[in-house]
């Protein structure tokens, strides 16, 4: 690791950050952060209203912040369990619309019995919600191939509006549910907004096969090697290639300068995911002043800010046309 | 300002929702695609002092169609409304949302969110769906009653949720550290047919109480739900006195339910050409059909009629009368279903006249005139109680632009039509009261 910029990302869910919509709160934080240098923001979601988890929605959210920012990256949390994956998919897809490229989604479960009782539903086994997830993560892309680029032909005088093969169906039909495409929004700017997943969990691995970022808990007093050795176990359960997937450490609150600066510097990681706190950007410049004298990012879309490619569709057939 | 007013939305698609709309030389084509241009029309409407702005949502896209049609809409709703109330300050957002395929703690939550981003302009068009079901593949498919029932317990239980927090349930009390009052926060546990709920929501109680609920269907079972719930009532109707009748029957249902008149606004759509002469107009009209794909905007036609086959049928021929289904077979759209078979019966209409009217309007009232024409047929529903107000939906973008800058202004010098937006909240544009909470004493 370290042949890439050193990511760093600030996680907004913290209590301290006022919740229960504060928009001002949320959006000062993630200005403060792209002033910074951040490279993203995260909206974590809690879920049920209790404790942490009141607050709103976070695809909505990270896209009221996209619209107040111009270049860090807007990752928003979104749980699989109780939701369709088409409203999933679209929504993920208006936001990397909406922010030109900057879209990420991190993929939760909701496992709880609260989060159950929200939906009627009676509580699963956690393997059972991440085989679900891995199945509705897969479909997702999908359905983000399901418009090729160039597409749309508009071609006023033949009145052909769009190239009908470059419109595809999913036809997906699974143990938990099928459906059938295309989607009802063109293709993202990014192919795929950028897909990242806490690796930690048990049965995550149906995700992090899917997934482009991998996050994994780092214990701040964790020695540099020690967290090395996980972030590489992490590539190698996901069976990702290592260079098409970046690894990075979520650090607790609290005491998090001088454990950043040391893993930055035993290049155990990709990057980390610091919380806001009480002062998002001290724990902030602690952390980029780890990353150095990075090179710029290749480009302004998320997935360019992370050395990621833009994924190829698999659904496409010819060269785009001539333009 | 004083006396009643009217009201107005726009739902416009990309500049237009006839067929053959992205055509014409004024359509904004090139811009498909871009959140820019659906920031750009809810500017430009909320410029023209609108109450609201539709984002419509398609749960699939027709894929024959969209070879020769730029799609409706190609956001996610939800999403694109926080974009567009962010670019906006006053107009109200309603966003479409299907009671079939989402979960009720979800959007409940979502619409509450849009609700405190936008100041208290969110409004939800809450619909049940006629297609889509493919794309949703957890539950079977509900047929048009289910359908309904499930809206019905579905609506319920998301006023339940924007109840849960009761308006000063939030305390913030620094030096007692006490952030909330608990026991104004309440669970709802609802069990009922279709969903089991346990709340309480995990948005506090949203600048208008509860954001608005639009409501579309204009089906019995779709009155009734507008009757109890909706504020809005978005409604297809092409005939003053059906609409005076329609009008009449929803208020008379919403008092049913302890609700004043005041507190639905009933907003047939209407979709106007409008000409520097008459003349102009028709002639406006007649060009948009040459830019229609003709075996699309048929078969599209044979689907609002049930499905039936129309391949055999010359276009300038009425459709043979035993090939109409009866309505009581038509599970989707069945009110839309009505107006197109009542016109093929009745008045025989020809494919084409049927075809002219679908991909016009989808079976929305048409008005084809002058500025002058249009502002007076407008006026004339409005206080004839036909409408409280109407949904514009231009079939292409110089109607749009011409409804902003000659019909407006006619509007307002008659006095029906607000010059400054006098309220800040959706409700408030709309004059429909704030909702008590279930809970406060």
């Amino acid at each position: 690791m370290g042949e890439h910029r050193f990511v760093v990302g600030l996680r907004l869910d913290d209590p301290t950050v006022p919740s229960t919509v504060d928009v001002a709160g949320y959006r000062r934080a993630a200005l403060a952060a792209e002033a910074a240098g951040a490279d993203f923001v995260l909206v974590d979601d809690g879920y049920v209203a209790a404790g942490r988890g009141v607050g709103p929605d976070p695809v909505m959210l990270a896209a009221r912040l996209a619209a107040a920012t111009s270049r860090i990256g807007v990752v928003a949390a979104a749980a699989v369990t109780y939701g369709e994956p088409l409203l999933i998919s679209s929504g993920l897809a208006t936001l990397d619309h909406l922010s030109d490229g900057r879209a990420g989604w991190l993929v939760l479960t909701a496992p709880t019995a609260a989060q159950a009782a929200l939906h009627g539903a009676a509580p699963r086994p956690e393997r059972e919600l991440w085989d679900e997830a891995g199945e509705v993560v897969d479909v997702v892309g999908r359905l983000w191939d399901s418009w090729e680029d160039g597409a749309v032909i508009r071609d006023a005088r033949t009145g052909r509006y769009l190239d009908r093969r470059r419109l595809h169906r999913v036809d997906y039909t699974g143990p938990a549910f099928s459906i059938a495409g295309p989607s009802i929004t063109p293709r993202p700017p990014q192919g795929h907004p950028v897909v990242a997943v806490r690796a930690d969990a048990s049965g995550s691995r149906a995700v992090t096969a899917h997934a482009d970022v991998l996050v994994i808990a780092v214990d701040p007093a964790a020695p540099g090697d020690a967290v090395a050795r996980r972030a590489g176990q992490a590539v190698a359960e996901s069976g990702r290639p290592r260079h098409q997937v970046r690894v990075l450490g979520e650090l607790p609150a609290g005491g998090t300068v001088g454990a950043v600066e040391r893993l930055a510097a035993a290049g155990a990681l990709d990057g980390v995911i610091v919380p806001a706190g009480d002062d998002p950007v001290a724990a902030l410049r602690a952390a980029l002043g780890s990353r150095g004298a990075a090179a710029p990012p290749a480009g302004p879309t998320l997935r360019e800010r992370l050395g990621l490619p833009r994924p190829a569709n698999r659904y496409a057939t010819a060269p785009p046309a001539a333009p | 300002m004083s006396g009643r007013q009217l009201h107005l939305a726009l739902s416009a698609g990309v500049g237009g929702v006839h067929q053959g709309a992205w055509r014409r030389p004024d359509s904004r084509t090139e811009q498909w695609g871009t959140p820019e241009l659906v920031i750009a029309l809810a500017q430009e409407t909320e410029a023209a002092k609108f109450d609201a702005f539709f984002l419509s949502d398609i749960s699939a896209p027709n894929r024959a169609l969209t070879r020769v049609q730029a799609p409706y809409l190609y956001f996610e709703p939800l999403t694109a409304a926080v974009a567009i109330a962010r670019a906006t300050s006053h107009i109200g957002v309603i966003a479409t949302a299907s009671t079939t395929f989402h979960e009720p703690y979800n959007l409940a939550r979502q619409v509450a969110t849009l609700d405190h981003l936008s100041g208290g302009r969110a409004g939800w068009n809450a619909v049940t769906s006629s297609v889509g079901e493919q794309n949703f593949g957890r539950r079977p498919w509900p047929d048009h009653a289910g359908r309904y029932e499930r809206a019905a317990e579905f609506l319920d239980v998301v006023e339940q949720l924007w109840d849960s927090w009761e308006q000063d349930a939030v305390r913030h009390d620094r030096a007692a550290g006490v952030f909330a009052d608990i026991d104004k926060i309440h669970p709802i546990d609802h069990a009922g047919t279709h969903f089991a709920v346990a709340g309480p929501l995990n948005v506090r109680r949203t600048p208008q109480g509860r954001p608005v609920i639009v409501q579309a269907g204009s089906s019995p079972a779709g009155r009734d739900l507008a009757a109890r719930h909706a504020s809005m009532v978005f409604t297809a109707q092409r005939e003053l006195a059906e609409a005076q009748q329609f009008y009449r029957d929803l208020k008379s249902r919403a008092r049913g339910h302890g609700r004043p008149d005041t507190d639905v606004a009933i907003l047939p759509g209407v979709s106007p050409i409008i000409g520097d002469s008459a003349a102009d107009a028709e002639e406006i009209r007649e060009s948009l059909l040459d830019l229609v794909d003709q075996p699309t905007a048929t078969a599209r036609l044979a689907d609002q009629l049930g499905g039936i086959d129309l391949s055999d049928i010359g276009f300038n021929e009425p459709i043979p009368v035993e090939r109409l289904p009866a309505a009581g077979d038509i599970e989707r759209r069945r009110s839309r279903f009505q107006i197109f078979a009542d016109l093929a019966r009745e008045e025989r209409w020809t494919v084409r006249q049927l075809v002219g009217l679908e991909v016009a309007s989808y079976g929305h009232w048409r008005l084809v005139g002058t500025a002058e024409q249009v502002a007076a047929e407008l006026e004339r529903w409005f206080l004839a109680r036909g409408a409280d107000g109407f949904v514009l939906m231009p079939p292409y973008q110089g109607a749009l632009t011409r409804f902003y800058q000659w019909v407006v202004p006619l509007l307002q010098d008659r006095g029906i039509f607000r010059r400054e937006y006098e309220g800040r909240t959706l409700r408030d544009h709309l004059g429909v009261s704030y909702p008590a909470n279930r809970w406060a004493s």
